[in-house]
């Protein structure tokens, strides 16, 4: 690809990104001022104000104002990195964010490794082969994918955690801290990786460059790692996005269950109690981050399969 | 008629000779099991005499019994009973929202396909916005605006889902409509509606249906996510995910109230996905992502 | 290591001395089935020496590819290959371990398979692939793979080696892609070359030069072994000829003789059937089906059911191999007796073929039904450059009469068919269809004229509702209901099923379930159904075996015989339209470069694009058919 064709690519995705985080931004205004009841009664969550500071409240927040200008206000102070203030946590959202925001990337990062290492392997071992193999790993594939998250997690902990005592049960610190989390959420995903991966392998060791492969004297390792392996993973950067979805909304129920700082606790917490402007935060994080990563996957496409870079856009 | 010969057949799902009446034992025992979790939902008197709500502090907390084959709660409560009574409202909610999210999305998708480009950029921007969101932080979002409680549940994992569907039948809708027997329906001379009628939707809604049962699947676990979370069916109404929630504080003392149900959910979902990779199967006339 | 040329060559001397390089008897190659295992090979014997080509000819099914990727242990896990003897020169080949295996493919034989863009990695650089096999059988040492790679490139005829190594597949020509194919497999100098079906999907004028590529090979000393279903491009390249019917050899002999002189009545029907080798005008096919090829139960000849010299002794024991003459073996015993020519089917009731409501032909119009004027058609591609995929094309189509639309892929045919047929608007132009004005034009205006043209397409599956059944495929086709009852609606199907060869037990079957043939069937019934003025059929034969070919364009021609309907055929094989058509249209680059009476165009070509063509097509070693 040339550099003014990736340019202008690149352009058009970004707008495009664009137009869609205003979009998912004028949503949550419109979902979070107009809800019913009064926003500034939900807005201090369990404190009982009188009429007098409900209306100097309102005004200081500029919820009288016509519904346009405050929409016009809420962007400009999105421009400024201003996601607003949180008063039940007593901070500013984008403080709140910002200080929770590693672990959960360190939660999910570690477990997108795990899920993908353990995806690889057993697509490539188990590929074309040995029914008997294959039909046991599909089934505990199954089963990863259909047990909820937590009910793996509340397990893990109960054999690793307070029968063998081998692993902490709660906490943030350390890498120990580490392992139980990251691998129920890794397992939350991996079932899905592997069966893809495996189907793609499988529909790639039946094509006949395969076969023109094998007729050159390639081995069969060499066959699953060079031929078969790249065509399995195309199909898997098309699901990154749902990837990072599950491991977003498993976050959250995972740092529950772990009882994790991190991202997602903040957002259940905030759900729970009702806390607006942290709802509308990660809101606002959550698309970009999405806009982004949709961004980065469609790239990633084009360069893994030359194919896809005769279609512009 | 030349019998075609399988050359060099590396590949296993070679088992596409299966038509649609041969059914593994797999699957016919997970269809069975679903058979037992609607007669559950629908007719808990008959897998237990005991109520789901009778509470007994004397007997808080213990093992499996004769009495309480899966033991007991915090509360007393007969774990085995909780979960029979509870299949209803998992059920209720996952099954709910899937028939939102195929409904609506049905809708969107065919209007995206059938009513002019402004129109379906319109709405496929929108579904763009919703994707934006992974789909539990959605449903987690429109609980967060209407409330916990079973009805807001299944509608917040019910929206969640409309805008991968409509995306879906709206691929399938264009699909159809650009494809050879439309072209022959035209120079046969019928009229565009009666080839939208005949043809198109038909087509359109059919592997939908398929992709729906696997839908389900995934919307129980929802649903079970977020009670487990406290949005979901409010206490005392016994419910998969808030008695695991309730389970995890207990892990210490008794294990039961947190197996339990979460075995439940993970049947039912298996269940749920063997019998609908199956009719997937059956229907793509043997490619795809199967199991069993 | 083996594969060094220095080796190579010290091998081939030996064997020039006449030592088989390959020799092969009584192969047999069998597959689990679902009833039991089933031997998709049967006793097959043949050896092939240095320098010369053997040809094994069959239709689909009949186990050539299975013959092939047997020779280098590639015909599947599931496979069971057994020989009284399978030698490639003094190594014996049953029984090897994988890596001794890996040594013989590529190394000592080279396996090419058809359509380069699904035999080479889609995602992997050109050279890489070339340079898997150097690095398999360590031909040159790593540092110097490169460098060999761009040689071998140029050995095979690609220009701008240096370009070409650095791309995908998929940006290379058809033509420059089955090269390197090649190339990959010759990259270490086996002593053997089998190429399977190495031009099918290639363009005529592509093919010519692969088939020299592979000739040059030959000459160089390389021992081919030739699979294919086309006997043009046998004719050129084959020294000796194995035909195969079910698993076996049936005839077995020198090219030019056998071609010349066929003896077993398979060898004899596959040569009726090709439309290029015969006068025009003549039926290409018999009655008797072209049925499944299949085990006789009872173990007979297994083309007894088929075979027109059949007797009951036939049916009861398999003839063996006998020879008729020097090198030529035949597997029947009754070649002796005396071919009978193709006759015409038994069709006890035709439909009625009255015209439809806007219909007749108008009398002063000199009998013309369609008539295209200088039709333009552009399109715009993703890369935001507009092409011209039509550029005035005029041609007018009469009654009974056929107008063969021959051009490469991408000459701009199938846009035509779609430009006739109203399903696109032309850029410029017009046509105007029983007098009336066509295209462009409000599809609410022509729909009521759209029964009058109708389309058989290349592939009937897509253009069948993949729900329906074969009854309502047709019935659809006949209209609304309105006055018609379902019993009625039943029996005009039947009617029309049994029009084109096929019971009407056949309404209630599925698509999937039937033959190519049987599906090109009732794509033919359907097009007939509204009993249009105009067929247009594009591509109808191009996926079918040629004695199932043979068969639907006899039917075209009775069809057209007593229904008048007028047709324009597109086809991108010279011998098939020369076969159907009154009048030729040579279509090049989206023009059309020559046109005319097809037995003035064939005889006199004018335009050097035509001549290319017609020069592409094989001369054939026999004598034309008298009539």
């Amino acid at each position: 690809m040339t550099g003014a064709e990736t340019a202008r690519w690149l352009g058009q995705r970004l707008a495009l990104g664009l137009l869609v985080v205003l979009g998912a931004v004028t949503a949550a205004f419109v979902a979070f001022r107009f809800m019913p009841g009064n926003p500034v009664r939900v807005l201090l969550g369990a404190a009982t104000p009188t009429q007098a500071q409900l209306n100097q409240l309102s005004a200081q927040l500029g919820y009288d104002k016509p519904a346009v200008v405050q929409f016009g206000d809420y962007l400009w102070q999105l421009l400024h990195g201003n996601l607003g203030y949180s008063y039940q946590e007593q901070q500013p959202v984008a403080e709140l964010i910002g200080s929770q925001l590693a672990a959960t990337v360190e939660l999910a990062a570690c477990a997108l490794v795990l899920a993908l290492g353990g995806a690889v392997l057993l697509a490539v071992a188990t590929a074309g082969r040995w029914p008997f193999a294959r039909a046991v790993s599909s089934f505990l594939e199954l089963v990863a994918i259909s047990a909820p998250s937590f009910w793996v997690g509340v397990l893990l902990l109960e054999v690793f955690s307070f029968r063998l005592r081998l692993l902490p049960a709660i906490g943030s610190s350390g890498p120990n801290a580490l392992v139980l989390p990251a691998v129920t959420l890794a397992l939350s995903v991996v079932g899905v990786f592997a069966q893809v991966l495996r189907a793609g392998m499988e529909q790639a060791l039946g094509e006949p460059f395969v076969l023109s492969s094998r007729a050159r004297g390639t081995g069969q390792t060499a066959i699953r790692l060079r031929h078969a392996l790249p065509h399995a993973l195309v199909p898997l950067i098309t699901l990154t996005g749902w990837t990072l979805g599950q491991l977003l909304s498993g976050a959250v129920i995972i740092e529950t269950v772990f009882s994790r700082q991190g991202l997602g606790r903040v957002l259940d917490t905030a759900i729970v109690g009702r806390d607006l402007p942290v709802i509308e935060g990660v809101t606002v994080v959550s698309a970009v981050a999405f806009a982004l990563a949709s961004i980065g996957v469609d790239w990633l496409s084009r360069t893994v399969d030359p194919r896809l870079r005769l279609v512009a856009v | 008629m030349s019998a075609s010969v399988p050359l060099a057949p590396l590949s296993l799902s070679d088992r596409a000779g299966a038509g649609i009446r041969a059914v593994s034992p797999a699957v016919a025992v997970a269809m069975l099991f679903l058979l037992l979790i609607a007669v559950a939902a629908l007719w808990p008197g008959v897998f237990t005499n005991t109520s789901p709500n009778a509470v007994n502090p004397l007997v808080a907390l213990r093992g499996p019994s004769a009495q309480h084959p899966f033991g007991t709660d915090e509360l007393g409560r007969d774990i085995f009973s909780r979960v029979v009574y509870g299949t209803r409202t998992s059920l209720g909610v996952g099954l709910g929202a899937t028939v939102i999210g195929v409904v609506c999305g049905s809708a969107a998708g065919i209007i995206a396909a059938t009513a002019g480009r402004a129109v379906d950029g319109l709405l496929m921007r929108l579904c763009d916005i919703m994707l934006a969101f992974p789909g539990l932080l959605l449903a987690l979002v429109v609980v967060a605006a209407l409330g916990p409680g079973s009805l807001n549940a299944a509608i917040a994992i019910g929206v969640a889902l409309v805008p991968g569907f409509a995306r879906l039948v709206r691929a399938q809708a264009l699909m159809i409509r650009g494809s050879d027997y439309v072209k022959a329906a035209v120079t046969f001379g019928r009229r565009p509606v009666v080839i939208y009628l005949q043809h198109v939707l038909p087509n359109a809604i059919a592997p939908l249906l398929v992709l729906a049962t696997i839908g389900v699947g995934s919307s129980i676990v929802a649903a079970a996510s977020l009670s487990f979370l406290g949005l979901g069916p409010q206490p005392p109404s016994p419910d998969w995910g808030s008695m695991l929630a309730a389970g995890q504080d207990y892990l210490s003392v008794s294990w039961e109230l947190a197996v339990f149900p979460g075995l439940a959910v993970t049947a039912t979902v298996v269940a749920v996905n063997v019998v609908g990779g199956r009719l997937r199967r059956a229907f793509e006339g043997g490619r795809g992502v199967g199991w069993f | 290591m083996a594969g060094s040329s220095v080796e190579g060559q010290a091998r081939r001397t030996a064997d020039v001395a006449g030592d088989a390089l390959i020799d092969v008897e009584g192969l047999r190659v069998g597959f689990p089935g679902r009833h039991g295992p089933t031997d998709v090979v049967h006793d097959v014997g043949f050896s092939l020496r240095a320098g010369e080509c053997l040809a094994i000819v069959g239709e689909s099914g009949s186990g050539k590819s299975v013959t092939a990727r047997a020779l280098v242990g590639l015909a599947g896990r599931a496979a069971t290959v057994n020989a009284r003897r399978l030698r490639l020169g003094g190594t014996d080949l049953t029984g090897l371990s994988d890596k001794e295996w890996r040594r013989v493919r590529g190394g000592r034989i080279g396996l090419v398979l058809q359509d380069a863009l699904q035999s080479l990695d889609p995602l992997r650089l050109v050279g890489a692939e070339i340079a898997e096999t150097l690095a398999n059988h360590r031909t040159v040492p790593r540092p110097a793979i490169p460098a060999r790679v761009i040689e071998l490139l140029e050995q095979f005829r690609v220009p701008e080696p240096e370009v070409r190594a650095r791309q995908h597949p998929h940006e290379l020509s058809g033509g420059l892609r089955q090269r390197a194919l090649i190339a990959a497999a010759m990259a270490a100098n086996p002593d053997v070359l089998i190429a399977d079906e190495p031009t099918t999907a290639l363009d005529l004028s592509v093919q010519a030069r692969i088939l020299d590529l592979l000739a040059e090979r030959k000459a160089d000393g390389t021992a081919i072994l030739l699979i294919s279903h086309d006997l043009s491009v046998v004719t050129r390249l084959a020294d000796r000829v194995a035909v195969m019917f079910a698993g076996r050899f049936v005839e077995h002999g020198p090219a030019a003789e056998l071609l010349a002189e066929p003896r077993h009545p398979y060898t004899r029907e596959l040569l009726a059937a090709l439309p290029a080798l015969h006068a025009k005008g003549l039926r290409l096919s018999s009655a008797r089906g072209a049925g499944a090829a299949g085990q006789v139960p009872g173990g007979g000849c297994a083309f007894a059911a088929r075979c027109p010299l059949a007797i009951a002794a036939c049916r009861a024991a398999e003839p063996e191999l006998a020879e008729v003459g020097a090198g030529h073996s035949v597997r029947c015993p009754r070649t002796a007796e005396p071919w009978p020519g193709p006759t015409t089917p038994e069709v006890s009731r035709r439909p009625s073929w009255t015209a439809a409501p806007a219909g007749t032909v108008p009398a002063g119009n000199g009998g013309v039904v369609l008539a295209a004027s200088g039709l333009v058609k552009s399109f715009r591609s993703p890369d935001r450059t507009t092409r011209r995929v039509v550029d005035d094309v005029s041609f007018e189509l009469t009654a009974g009469e056929t107008h063969g639309l021959i051009g490469e892929s991408g000459a701009g045919k199938t846009t035509v068919a779609q430009l006739v047929l109203g399903l696109l608007e032309p850029d410029a132009g017009s046509v105007r269809l029983l007098g009336q004005e066509w295209s462009p034009a409000r599809e609410a205006a022509r729909r009521p004229a759209r029964r009058q043209i109708q389309l058989v397409p290349q592939d009937p599956m897509a253009a069948f509702d993949p729900r329906y059944p074969v009854g309502a495929v047709i019935g659809e086709a006949l209209g609304t209901a309105g006055s018609r009852t379902p019993r009625r609606q039943k029996a005009e199907v039947a009617e029309l099923l049994e029009l084109v060869g096929l019971d009407e037990s056949f309404a209630a079957r599925r698509p999937r379930e039937l033959s190519g043939g049987q599906r090109q069937r009732v794509a033919i019934a359907r097009a007939l159904a509204p009993r249009p003025a105009v067929l247009v059929c594009d591509e109808p034969v191009s996926a079918l075996d040629v004695s199932v070919q043979a068969q639907i364009l006899d039917l075209f021609a009775d069809i057209q015989a007593w229904s008048g309907v007028a047709m324009l055929f597109i086809s991108h094989d010279l011998g098939v339209i020369y076969h159907v058509s009154d009048q030729i249209l040579v279509m090049r680059d989206a023009r059309v470069v020559e046109s005319g009476r097809v037995e003035d165009v064939f005889a006199r070509p004018r335009h050097p694009y035509t001549r290319e063509l017609i020069e592409g097509l094989p001369r054939s070693p026999l004598p034309p058919r008298a009539p």
